[in-house]
């Protein structure tokens, strides 16, 4: 397979040069095409420059109704004259969970809608009027405008060149297949029949998918139709082919996509082969009703490009007509072919390549991952203090859990975060690395936070790990006192992890942050407590001085292990905006702050008892 | 004078530093707003407490939110 690889653009290289050396026309055409591919190129990179999240947050309105999302779809491909970028957004969304499978065949849909206009541009400007004159200055406007500094004078540069290399694209086409017209009656040599109509079906298939451009294929099949070269019928079975092929795009994007943008390219390429496949099956139907109709629009009767055009259009729109009251038994379906794979603990669940493309997705698909690990995290840790994690999340007595337990079984912790969380965060590092466009201030201060609270958890799985070590021998002490202390410290930990669980899922997530500061005095107050208790405990030599020193070290472990899960939970489970955050985080007491509302707090207590006695 | 002070104006308005620094300490404020209501609501619940206990947990509460409101109005005062 390397083999083939490595001589495929040589051998590619050498036939087109062949052909130009043969045919002076063949050379026009694929000039023509290169530079219409390398217009639409343009025109994309121009539009992802100058609307800089734009895009994802109008998705990100338009996902709560079907037809929402099916609009969307038609007018941002008729804008941006790309169903590509659409489609990549709509993965990128996708694979985060930002979007649901629905939603994402809804646009779809409609994107397929949005692609015909392309015909009709083609058609009309693109064949009849003298696009030359207008390509030459907006492609040299739109080049100096490239060479500006400045990421939106660059970003309307390549939107203007790409319009021009557009046009000139179009222009060179039509002028190679007039010219092959000239000198080659192609219409005689066209095939009849069924098998006729299934070559040019796969004729027109092949040559989207070698151009990755429906775009592309649907200008040389209405420039070879315009010049007389194919008739109306040939016309008709490339159009249904380059919709086919035009899938291909989807299920290169899903490549890199988790099985949500599996399903989304198997749903693409099952509506439009479905439909393609009955459109074969009535093609002189098809075709005498969209000849009527053009008729009746008043299209002149020979004019075999506007048909297309038309045909192309009336194909989509039948597709969108017979699919989307279909996306319902589609879901399910697609559901049961490609399975979600089955947990492997090691592997990132939300970070897919699909999810890097855009700034947005790639955030929440970060959350997403660090929420997950998070969750590892707490059941590692749980099990490290001989807890399970449904046990500690549930109602049930964790003192009688734990007095049933007495026992700290020798839990492989050090395997666990290796495995669970040293791997998964490494993951989520890399995939931040691999953004290539540039975040905007927000987006940064956002993954600034959360991989700060990936390193928190960490720390706190780690600090599990130094404790797990006293625990293992001390539970099974034969000092009373200690026993007790230790199990007081593993019931401590757990009562806390479950106040921060509570917290996750309360009506008080917007002030998540500050009310989180509670668990931090709680933490504050318990250690002065112990201070004092293992006081107590040495100077009535119920402990030995080393085992007091263990106990407070042990207690140290323990306060780290909850502080830094409420520092990372104060960032994954909040939900406000980023100024609320930001005003949060900076009237959130620090560690000094809050062992002095903890001190004042005792000494009320103290004074509030004596004030009763 | 005036005019550079003018011109350092218009280029924090540009760059979008003048609303970050305005949108922030609002956030500040409504987060203190917030927190007396807090506060006074618990000191309520306090008062009418019956049990030392329970009385106790809401004076911690309390002394929370006090100390973390103080934080947030000297914040403001400060960017004042």
């Amino acid at each position: 397979m390397q083999n083939v690889k490595k001589y495929t653009l040589p051998l590619a290289f050498a036939l087109l040069a062949w052909g130009f050396w043969v045919s002076p026309d063949f050379k026009e055409i694929s000039f023509g095409v290169a530079l219409f591919l390398f217009g639409m190129l343009a025109l994309e990179n121009g539009f992802r420059a100058l609307t800089g999240g734009v895009l994802e947050r109008l998705l990100a309105l338009t996902t709560d109704r079907l037809w929402k999302c099916i609009a969307f779809g038609a007018v941002s491909t008729t804008l941006m004259q790309s169903s590509g970028l659409v489609s990549v957004v709509t993965m990128s969304f996708l694979s985060s969970n930002l979007l649901g499978l629905a939603e994402g065949m809804g646009i779809t849909l409609g994107a397929n809608i949005g692609t015909t206009t392309g015909g009709w541009i083609i058609a009309t400007v693109g064949m009849k009027m003298d696009i030359e004159a207008l390509a030459m200055p907006v492609t040299i406007f739109g080049v100096i405008l490239v060479l500006q500094p400045g990421k939106n004078l660059k970003g309307l540069g390549n939107l203007l060149a790409g319009l021009g290399f557009f046009f000139l694209g179009m222009h060179h086409i039509k002028t190679g297949f007039t010219d092959l017209g000239a000198k080659v009656d192609m219409a005689g040599y066209a095939l009849t029949g069924f098998t006729g109509l299934l070559t040019y079906v796969f004729a027109g298939a092949a040559a989207t998918v070698l151009f990755q451009s429906s775009h592309a294929s649907l200008l040389i099949i209405l420039a070879a139709a315009s010049a007389g070269q194919i008739p109306y019928s040939a016309g008709a079975a490339l159009v249904v082919g380059a919709n086919v092929g035009t899938t291909s795009t989807a299920v290169l994007g899903a490549l890199g996509a988790n099985e949500q943008g599996k399903r989304l390219a198997a749903a693409h390429v099952a509506f439009n082969i479905l439909t393609a496949l009955a459109v074969i099956l009535l093609m002189p139907w098809m075709l005498k009703f969209v000849s009527e109709l053009s008729a009746l629009l008043g299209f002149a009767a020979r004019d075999d490009m506007l048909k297309l055009a038309l045909f192309h259009t009336v194909f989509n729109l039948l597709v969108v007509a017979v699919m989307t009251p279909n996306i319902g038994r589609f879901v399910p379906l697609l559901e049961r072919l490609i399975k979600t794979p089955e947990r492997q603990v090691a592997k990132p669940r939300y970070l897919s390549l699909a999810a890097v493309d855009f700034p947005d997705s790639a955030v929440e698909a970060v959350r997403r991952e660090l929420v997950s690990m998070y969750d590892d995290a707490v059941g590692i840790i749980c099990e490290a203090l001989g807890f399970r994690r449904e046990e500690v999340l549930s109602e049930a007595s964790l003192s009688e859990i734990a007095e049933s337990r007495a026992e700290v079984s020798d839990y492989d912790i050090d395997e666990a975060y290796r495995n669970r969380i040293k791997e998964i965060f490494s993951a989520v590092i890399e995939f931040i690395s691999k953004a290539t466009f540039s975040w905007r201030e927000s987006q940064s201060q956002r993954l600034f936070w959360l991989r700060d609270a990936g390193r928190h958890i960490t720390e706190a799985v780690k600090a599990a790990k130094h404790l797990q070590k006293n625990l293992v021998q001390y539970s099974l002490s034969q000092n009373k006192t200690q026993r007790a202390e230790y199990l007081k410290l593993r019931l401590e930990v757990v009562n806390l992890i479950r106040e921060v669980e509570s917290f996750r899922n309360s009506d008080d997530r917007e002030m998540l942050l500050l009310v989180l500061d509670n668990l931090k005095v709680s933490v504050a107050r318990l250690e002065h407590a112990l201070l004092d208790a293992v006081y107590a405990e040495i100077s009535e030599g119920t402990i030995t001085p080393a085992m007091g020193t263990s106990l407070i070290n042990d207690h140290d472990y323990a306060n780290e292990i909850i502080r830094h899960l409420v520092d990372a939970a104060g960032t994954l489970f909040v939900q406000t905006d980023q100024d609320m955050a930001a005003a949060q985080r900076s009237m959130a007491l620090d560690g000094g702050e809050i062992k002095q509302v903890a001190v004042d707090a005792g000494k009320a207590r103290a004074r509030a008892g004596e004030n009763e006695k | 004078m005036k005019t550079k002070r003018l011109l350092e104006r218009i280029g924090e308005v540009l760059s979008g530093e003048a609303g970050k620094k305005r949108r922030e300490a609002e956030a500040v404020k409504k987060l203190c707003a917030r927190l007396r209501v807090k506060e006074e609501e618990l000191e309520q619940r306090r008062a009418d407490a019956d049990d030392p206990e329970k009385a106790a947990k809401l004076a911690r509460k309390i002394a929370l939110l006090k100390a973390q409101r103080e934080k947030g109005e000297a914040l403001v005062e400060e960017k004042s």
